[in-house]
C-alpha cells in the first residue's frame, strides 16, 4: 500500500487521502463544481431572476428565447428560466432530505440487523423485503395519495422508498465488520452495543452512506419529476421540472422550449451526482486502492 | 503456591452446526472440550497445538467474548463464569487482549491515540483529557511508540509498530493477565524478537501474567513458564516447560516437537512423520482423539479417553501409554 | 555451465510510479543447479516473492518493468522470449506452488480437472491418458484414495491436502524446475514436515531442481543446498547452507539467526536487529543495512558495496570483506 501511495501519503487520514483520489478525477470535480452551482442558485433563486416564479403575465404568452426571457415563457407568460430556478429548489431539496431519511433509516435498520443477528435480523431483513419488493412507483403513488400531495409529503413518500439498498449493504457491511477484532477490543473492554455502533461501526460505513446518498439522489430527484409528472407531487402552481414538464406535454409539438429546459436540467443534474458518485466510490473504496 | 490468579476448571464450548445434507439436521462441535488449569499470578501459560484445536477459542472462552457452554472461570478468587452487567465490566478490567491480525485489529478511522485511550473513555478512569493524554503517553513509551504517532492513523504503521498498538491498549488500564492469540504469528522473524522482548519487559515491570496462545514451539518455550498442549478441544499435556521439552510423553507433543524444521545446533532427533490430517472437530474419533494418528495406538485408544495423570512433578499428561510411566 | 538449470545475471526490476524508480529487485544473481535445492530466505518485503515472479513472467506490468539482467533457463533468457514462447516455459519448464493453496485453486473446478487441463495444455495426449497421468501423479504427493480427491472441489480437502493438489498439479508435466513460493507457511507443523519431504522425495525422484522461497530458517537448514539471503530487493549473502549457518558473515545474516528463539537454547532476551526494513521508495544512500548495522561506518553509509566472494564459495555484499576494510 505504501509502496504505491507514497511517502507523503503516510501521515493524512482516510479522508484526505480519498480526498487526494478524487481530485485527481476531473470528471468528478467538474461534477461537484456544476452541483454546487445548483446549489448556489437554489439558494439564491430569488436573487438570480427579476421574475416572480408564480405570476402570471397574459401579454408574455409562448415567447421564445430573447434577452429578456433567456428560456422563453410557458403558457401563462411566466419566465421559464425563473421556473427552472425555482424547481432547482424543489428538486434539490427533494433529492438531498429525502436520502438523507433514508440513509438514517437505512444505517439504523441495517446496523440493528447485522449487528444483533439472530431474530432482530430476521424481521428486520423481512421488513427490507418486503419493502423492496413493492413496485417502486406505484408504492410511492399509493404513499402520496394517502399522504397527500406536498413538499414534505414528497420527502417522506421517497424517503420511505429508497432505504432498502442502504439497509441491505449496511448490513452486509456490518457482519463482516462486527467479527473484527478491534469490535472484540471495545467488548472486551466493558464497551457497550451503543458505543461500537456510533464510535466503530459508523466511521466505518460512512463512506458507503456517502456512496448510496450520491447516488440516491439522482433517483430521488427522477422519481420526483415522475410523482409531479403523474400530479402527485409538488401541488401547483409551485415549480418543479417534472410538473413543468408534465404542463409542457400539450405544447411539446408547438412550443418544444417549456419541455426543453427542464429536462435538461435534469438530465444534467441526474448526470453530475451519478459521475460525482462513481468519483467517490473509486476514491472511498478502499479495497481499489491499495 | 498461593492462590493462583486464574483458574479454569472443565471448560467447554460446544458450537451448534447445520450438516450440509437435506434433512440432516445438527452436529455438535466441540471447540473446548473439558479444559483445566491454573495460572498463578505472573507467570506466563503457553497454549500451543495446530490449527483448529481449539486454542483461540479457549482465549476467547476464558475472556468470555465467547460464551462457554459449561465449567467455570476463577479470576482472582472471584467466579468470572456468570458476572453480568457492572461486575462483568469491573472483573474485565482485570484481563485482556492482544490479537494475532495487526492489521485487523485496530480501527482504521480511529487515532493511535483514541485507539490506546478507548479504555479510559469506557471507563471514565481519568477526570481529565490532559491526564487521559498523559497516561497514553506514558504506555506508548512503555510500548516503544513514538509519541509523535499520536494523531496518526493505524494506516501509516508497519506490522510490527500496529502490534506494539495493540499491547499499548491492553495496558493502559493496568491488567492483572494479557491473553495473547498469537501475536507474532504474522510478524517478521526480526519483529517478531522485539515484540516478545517487549511483552517480557512489560511482564517483569508490570507483574503482569500471560496466557501466550501460538503454534510455535520454540517462541512459547521461550517466553513461557509452563505451556500446555492441545489437539481437538483437549489438553494433551501441561507441564513446566524444562519438563515438557526435555521429555515431552504424550506422542503427539512428540511428533509436534520433532516435527519442527531445525536450525543447526539443535538437536535433531529422529523425525516423527505423522500420517495423515487433523481430524475434523465436528467429527472428531471416539476415545483418544489422537488415536488416529498416533503411532502408539493400542485398542484402548479407539475406546476409552484418557485422562490427564500426574507424571512429574509439575507435568501432566493425557495418554493410555503413561500410565505405564508412571508405575514403572 | 552445463550444470545450471537456472542462471539469474544482475536481474533488476523495478516498479514505476508518481515517486519515480521503486527497485523491487536489484542487481540480483544466483544460479539453480541440477537436481538441487536452492533455498532464498529475508523477511517480508526483501524481494524474494519478486525474484520469482520475474523469473515466471507474472510481475504485475505495469506498473512493474525488468530494467536489467537476464533469466537463463536452460540457455534462454526468459527476459526476451514473447508471451507464446514463455507459456509453453510455464507449467512445462518451470512450474511454481504459492503460499496459499486455497486461492491459488480455482474452487468451481474438480482438482482432476485442474491436473488434466495443465496436462492438456502442454502435452499431445488424449484425454484417457491425461487422466490416467493425472491419478498417476495424485498418488504420487502421497493422497490417499486418488480417484475421490480427483472428482473432489478444492473446498473439500483439507490445507495439506490442497497443498498436495497443488504439487501434483505443478509436478504433472514434469518440470525441470520447480519454484516454491512459502509452501508450507499456511501449514501446521506436522503438514509441514510432511510437506516438506514430499517436496524432497520428488526431488530424488524426478530428479527435479526446486528454489524455495522461504522466510524460516530452519526450513532453509533441512531443505536447501545452497542459499541467499535478500535484503530490501537485493543478494547480500550466498554460501552452501553449511557454511551459511557454521559461519554467517554477513551483519543482517547474523542478526536474523539470533533473533530466533532456539529450542535447545535458553536466553533471557531475543537478540534484535534495530530499526526497520526501508521502504524502497527511502532507500538509504550508501549499504542498504547500514541505517540498521551495529559495524557501520561513513563509507558505509556513503557507498554501496558490491557482493564479493568472501570465502570460496561464499560471497557477501559487505564491506568488512572487501579488501581496502579500515573498520575495526
Amino acid at each position: 500500500m505504501k509502496k504505491k501511495n507514497g511517502k507523503d501519503n503516510r501521515y493524512r487520514s482516510y479522508y484526505q487521502l480519498s480526498w487526494d483520489i478524487l481530485r485527481k478525477n476531473h470528471l468528478a470535480m467538474f461534477c461537484l463544481f456544476v452541483i454546487l452551482v445548483l446549489v448556489f442558485i437554489a439558494v439564491f433563486a430569488p436573487y438570480l431572476t427579476p421574475y416572480e416564479p408564480n405570476v402570471n403575465k397574459a401579454r408574455d404568452r409562448f415567447q421564445s428565447p430573447n434577452p429578456e426571457h433567456p428560456f422563453g415563457t410557458d403558457q401563462f407568460g411566466r419566465d421559464i428560466l425563473t421556473r427552472v430556478f425555482y424547481g432547482c429548489r424543489i428538486s434539490l431539496s427533494v433529492g438531498i432530505i429525502s436520502q438523507l431519511i433514508a440513509c438514517f433509516l437505512g444505517y439504523f435498520i441495517g446496523v440493528c440487523a447485522g449487528y444483533f443477528g439472530g431474530k432482530t435480523d430476521t424481521v428486520l431483513s423481512f421488513i427490507i423485503q418486503v419493502f423492496s419488493s413493492f413496485p417502486f412507483l406505484l408504492f410511492a403513488i399509493a404513499v402520496m395519495f394517502i399522504l397527500g400531495p406536498g413538499l414534505v409529503n414528497l420527502y417522506i413518500a421517497l424517503g420511505l422508498l429508497g432505504w432498502t439498498s442502504t439497509a441491505r449493504l449496511i448490513r452486509g457491511e456490518v457482519m463482516r465488520l462486527k467479527n473484527s477484532e478491534y469490535i472484540q477490543a471495545c467488548i472486551v473492554c466493558g464497551g457497550s452495543p451503543l458505543r461500537v455502533i456510533l464510535k466503530h461501526l459508523l466511521p466505518n460505513c460512512v463512506p458507503i452512506l456517502i456512496i448510496t446518498v450520491t447516488l440516491g439522489i439522482p433517483n430521488a430527484i427522477l422519481s420526483e419529476a415522475s410523482l409531479s409528472f403523474l400530479g402527485l407531487g409538488v401541488s401547483p402552481p409551485t415549480a418543479s421540472w417534472g410538473s413543468m414538464i408534465s404542463e409542457a406535454q400539450p405544447f411539446i409539438r408547438g412550443y418544444t422550449y417549456y419541455s426543453l429546459f427542464p429536462g435538461l436540467a435534469i438530465i444534467i443534474t441526474v448526470l453530475s451526482f451519478n459521475l460525482l458518485g462513481d468519483g467517490l466510490r473509486d476514491a472511498l473504496d478502499p479495497k481499489l486502492r491499495s | 503456591m498461593s492462590e493462583p490468579l486464574l483458574q479454569v476448571s472443565d471448560l467447554k464450548k460446544y458450537y451448534s452446526l447445520k450438516t450440509g445434507k437435506l434433512f440432516g439436521g445438527r452436529t455438535t462441535v466441540k471447540a473446548v472440550d473439558g479444559i483445566s488449569f491454573e495460572l498463578a499470578a505472573g507467570q506466563t501459560l503457553g497454549i500451543v497445538g495446530e490449527s483448529g484445536c481449539g486454542k483461540s477459542t479457549l482465549g476467547k472462552t476464558i475472556i468470555r467474548l465467547i460464551e462457554p457452554t459449561s465449567g467455570r472461570i476463577t479470576l482472582d478468587g472471584e467466579d468470572f463464569t456468570h458476572l453480568t452487567g457492572a461486575e462483568l465490566k469491573k472483573a474485565r478490567r482485570k484481563m485482556k487482549l492482544i490479537f494475532q491480525d495487526p492489521f485487523a485489529s485496530l480501527n482504521p478511522r480511529m487515532t493511535v491515540k483514541d485507539i490506546i485511550g478507548e479504555n479510559i473513555d469506557i471507563d471514565h478512569t481519568y477526570a481529565t483529557k490532559a491526564e487521559r493524554d498523559d497516561r497514553i503517553r506514558e504506555v506508548m513509551e512503555m510500548s516503544g511508540l513514538n509519541l509523535d504517532f499520536m494523531d496518526r492513523y493505524p494506516h501509516e504503521f508497519s506490522g510490527g509498530q500496529r502490534q506494539r498498538i495493540g499491547i499499548a491498549r491492553a495496558i493502559v488500564l493496568p491488567p492483572k493477565l494479557i491473553i495473547c492469540d498469537e501475536p507474532v504469528s504474522a510478524l517478521d522473524v526480526s519483529i517478531q524478537a522485539k515484540i516478545i522482548n517487549l511483552l517480557k519487559s512489560l511482564q517483569r515491570e508490570m507483574g503482569l501474567s500471560y496466557i501466550f496462545i501460538s503454534h510455535d514451539l520454540s517462541v512459547v518455550k521461550h517466553i513461557s513458564d509452563r505451556v500446555a498442549v492441545m489437539y481437538l478441544g483437549h489438553i494433551m499435556e501441561i507441564s513446566d516447560k524444562a519438563s515438557l521439552y526435555r521429555s515431552p510423553q504424550n506422542p503427539y507433543t512428540q511428533a509436534l516437537i520433532s516435527a519442527i524444521p531445525k536450525m543447526p545446533g539443535e538437536a535433531t532427533g529422529e523425525k516423527i512423520e505423522l500420517a495423515g490430517d487433523i481430524p475434523s472437530p465436528a467429527d472428531p474419533p471416539t476415545g483418544c482423539c489422537f488415536h488416529t494418528r498416533c503411532m502408539h495406538a493400542m485398542p484402548v485408544c479407539s475406546q476409552e479417553q484418557p485422562e490427564l495423570k500426574q507424571v512429574g512433578p509439575d507435568h501432566w499428561c493425557a495418554c493410555h501409554l503413561c500410565k505405564q510411566c508412571v508405575s514403572v | 555451465m552445463e550444470n545450471n538449470i537456472l542462471e539469474v545475471q544482475d536481474l533488476s526490476m523495478s516498479f514505476f510510479n508518481s515517486h519515480g524508480e521503486l527497485p523491487a529487485v536489484n542487481h540480483v544473481s544466483f544460479s539453480v543447479k541440477k537436481g538441487k535445492t536452492l533455498g532464498i530466505v529475508g523477511e517480508s518485503g526483501c524481494g524474494k516473492s519478486m525474484t520469482s515472479l520475474c523469473i515466471m513472467g507474472l510481475f504485475p506490468q505495469p506498473p512493474g518493468k525488468i530494467v536489467g539482467g537476464q533469466i537463463l533457463f536452460q540457455g534462454r533468457d526468459l527476459t526476451k522470449l514473447p508471451a507464446r514462447e514463455m507459456h509453453k516455459i510455464r507449467g512445462k519448464g518451470i512450474a511454481m506452488i504459492f503460499q496459499e493453496p486455497m486461492t491459488s485453486l480455482n474452487p468451481v473446478l474438480t482438482i482432476g480437472d485442474q491436473i488434466m487441463e495443465t496436462i492438456l495444455l502442454h502435452e499431445k495426449v488424449t484425454k484417457a491418458e491425461a487422466k490416467r497421468r493425472a491419478l498417476e501423479m495424485i498418488n504420487l504427493v502421497g493422497i490417499p484414495m486418488p480417484e475421490k480427491i480427483f472428482a473432489s472441489c478444492p473446498h473439500q480437502l483439507s490445507g495439506g491436502m490442497r497443498q498436495r493438489a497443488m504439487i501434483a498439479m505443478a509436478l504433472s508435466c514434469e518440470p525441470d524446475l520447480l519454484i516454491c513460493d512459502e509452501p508450507t507457511t499456511a501449514l501446521d507443523v506436522t503438514v509441514q514436515s510432511q510437506i516438506l519431504s514430499l517436496i524432497n522425495r520428488l526431488k530424488n525422484q524426478l530428479g527435479t531442481s526446486v528454489m524455495l522461497i522461504t522466510h524460516d530458517m530452519g526450513v532453509i537448514n533441512e531443505m536447501a543446498d545452497e542459499v541467499i539471503v535478500m535484503y530490501a530487493g537485493q543478494v547480500v549473502e550466498q554460501a552452501e547452507t553449511a557454511e551459511l549457518f557454521a559461519h554467517p558473515t554477513h551483519p543482517y545474516t547474523i542478526g536474523l539467526i539470533r533473533a530466533i528463539p532456539m529450542l535447545d537454547t535458553e536466553v533471557e532476551e531475543l537478540n534484535v536487529i534495530p530499526g526497520s526494513v526501508p521502504m524502497l521508495y527511502e532507500l538509504p544512500e550508501g549499504c542498504l543495512f547500514a541505517p540498521r548495522c551495529p559495524y557501520a561506518t561513513d563509507k558505509c553509509r556513503s557507498h554501496r558495496p558490491e557482493i564479493t566472494e568472501a570465502t570460496p564459495g561464499h560471497s557477501v555484499r559487505c564491506f568488512r570483506y572487501m579488501s581496502g576494510w579500515e573498520g575495526e
